[in-house]
């Protein structure tokens, strides 16, 4: 009742689509951590350079911003690799958590749901997750890598970095739009309701 | 209470049923259930006068107002 089917064609086509990428964000949903994990397995495998800019990872939290010392060491142990670990599973989880309510707002779609209650809490929680994400990667992220990092390099030689970067804005941006589009959203079901009243 | 829908009554009174009815007047069966049984926020004047139409009575025979405490209450206001 509270969706009207769209037409025939336009539904199968968005059903086609939203299998495929309901499918492809499975994949990612699973795939985030377990690089990020790898990404910290592999760590003393990777070349310095690299180490600086990405910290082996995926996504590790650490731009090249942040460490400006080129002669900087890195003693990679165990230890390092286990809290660097733990400490990027907290982002990898929000990813993994984003990339969950892709695949049911993709399984919404496929059902021809596309302008339901559920459509709109997919979004809102969508939206919460990557502010949740930006809020982390701006605060949190770069202090804590860099000391997790360093934690087991000699006295003097340990590392507390902050740093702003503009690969921040799109995503906290993109937050903010997404939490503005459930309200909008909202707001749109509830009238729909309303219309679907009118007899 | 406010505005009260006697479609029921009416229908009761010509003898026709909900299919019926929502076939002539060109609304579904669903849409007509609403209206029935007071669900329905609004009512569109051309659904209103295909009813009339095929009841063959006026709009306050469908329509009724009811006092009710509510309405008092957003008079005061």
């Amino acid at each position: 009742m509270s969706t009207r089917p769209a037409t025939s064609n336009t539904r199968q086509r968005l059903a086609r689509v939203s299998r495929i990428l309901q499918n492809v964000s499975r994949i990612g949903m699973w795939l985030w951590p377990a690089l990020t994990i790898g990404g910290w397995l592999i760590l003393e495998h990777l070349p310095k350079a690299q180490l600086q800019t990405l910290a082996g990872g995926p996504d590790l939290g650490i731009g090249s911003s942040m460490i400006c010392d080129p002669a900087m060491e890195f003693t990679i142990t165990w230890k390092v690799k286990f809290v660097g670990m733990v400490v990027s599973l907290v982002p990898a989880t929000l990813q993994f958590l984003f990339m969950r309510q892709w695949v049911a707002l993709f399984g919404l779609y496929r059902e021809g749901r596309i302008f339901a209650t559920e459509n709109v809490r997919c979004f809102a929680r969508m939206g919460r997750l990557l502010l949740g994400l930006s809020i982390f990667d701006i605060l949190l992220s770069t202090p804590i890598h860099s000391l997790v990092l360093t934690l087991d390099n000699p006295p003097g030689k340990h590392l507390l970095s902050f740093g702003l970067s503009s690969d921040h804005v799109p995503t906290f941006a993109a937050g903010i739009a997404m939490v503005v589009i459930a309200w909008v959203m909202e707001e749109g079901c509830k009238l729909r309701s309303e219309a679907d009243l009118v007899v | 209470m406010g505005v009260v829908v006697n479609l029921d009554v009416m229908m009761a009174r010509r003898k026709v049923r909900l299919g019926e009815l929502a076939a002539r007047v060109g609304i579904t069966e669903a849409n007509l259930s609403i209206l029935k049984t007071g669900k329905a926020k609004a009512i569109r004047f051309s659904t209103l006068s295909a009813l009339c139409r095929e009841l063959e009575c006026q709009p306050g025979d469908i329509l009724e107002w009811r006092f009710s405490p509510e309405d008092d209450a957003d008079a005061d206001e």
